[in-house]
């Protein structure tokens, strides 16, 4: 894996087949998530908590009302993106990406992390490194593992593309 | 017996009325990255980097920080836009 770096003016990024098939998997996962959720107000899975957030703190009457002028928006344009990413995701080698979709790609990178640091328990007091040298030590072919090795992954394109943008 | 006289709800005491401005706040949390997060308030407001970077520097360092002020609408929207972003937002009155 290569994280991105500006090309002229395009973003390219190289990644190993097997890693394009773990972040299509993850992006699927979440967009599966929030494309199929049944029922309004019904428990919600912690990734969908965090990805739809309170838009009030202390005020759950205007935080209702707010969600339901613009959640339904919100799950479209994600969906959305998530089609986007997956459409031009190659099965491995470099992605070109342009101006334009750059901020699709974060995006969905980014949403990708966050529903998987939910799933994971990530809090402040998370040492990433640690926990992830630890899982490896232990148990390097479960599913923990899996899924510590693609937030990596993904961590380092979503660092690695807001830093080309604001240069 | 006769019923007490209660005011109407309206005609409140005008200086118990509200008139701080509304703010955008974003929250920290553990898994959005400081340059991501640089970006998304160079990109969303317009600001320099060094005003997104001292701005995400106050989510980092103090837990949040208010990223926008203006009408109640306009902070909705700037929240659902930092929503779409992934950022964890909220709108308040500014304290």
């Amino acid at each position: 894996m290569r994280g991105f770096r500006r090309r002229g003016d395009e973003l390219v990024a190289e990644v190993t087949p097997a890693e394009a098939q773990a972040i299509a998997l993850m992006i699927t996962r979440v967009a599966g998530l929030i494309e199929h959720e049944v029922a309004v107000g019904a428990p919600r899975d912690p990734a969908l908590v965090r990805l739809f957030p309170d838009g009030y703190r202390d005020d759950p009457a205007a935080a209702a009302e707010l969600r339901e002028l613009t959640e339904g928006d919100l799950r479209e344009q994600k969906l959305q993106n998530a089609r986007t990413v997956l459409g031009a995701l190659p099965p491995g080698g470099e992605i070109w990406v342009d101006a334009e979709e750059a901020d699709v790609w974060l995006m969905t990178l980014n949403d990708a992390r966050l529903a998987i640091g939910e799933w994971l328990g990530i809090t402040a007091d998370t040492d990433f490194e640690a926990e992830f040298e630890e899982t490896l030590r232990n148990d390097p072919s479960g599913e923990r593992a899996f899924v510590l090795a693609v937030q990596d992954l993904l961590s380092y394109l979503v660092e690695s593309l807001a830093r080309a943008l604001t240069e | 017996m006769t019923v007490p006289m209660v005011a109407p709800a309206e005609a409140t005491d005008a200086s118990a009325v509200d008139d701080r401005p509304w703010v955008t706040v974003v929250w920290d949390d553990p898994v959005n990255l400081m340059t991501y997060v640089t970006y998304v308030f160079q990109k969303l407001f317009g600001y320099s980097q060094e005003k997104a970077t001292a701005l995400m520097l106050d989510v980092h360092h103090k837990g949040r920080a208010a990223v926008s002020a203006g009408s109640r609408e306009k902070m909705e929207l700037d929240v659902a836009r930092l929503h779409a972003y992934g950022l964890w937002a909220t709108v308040q009155r500014d304290s």
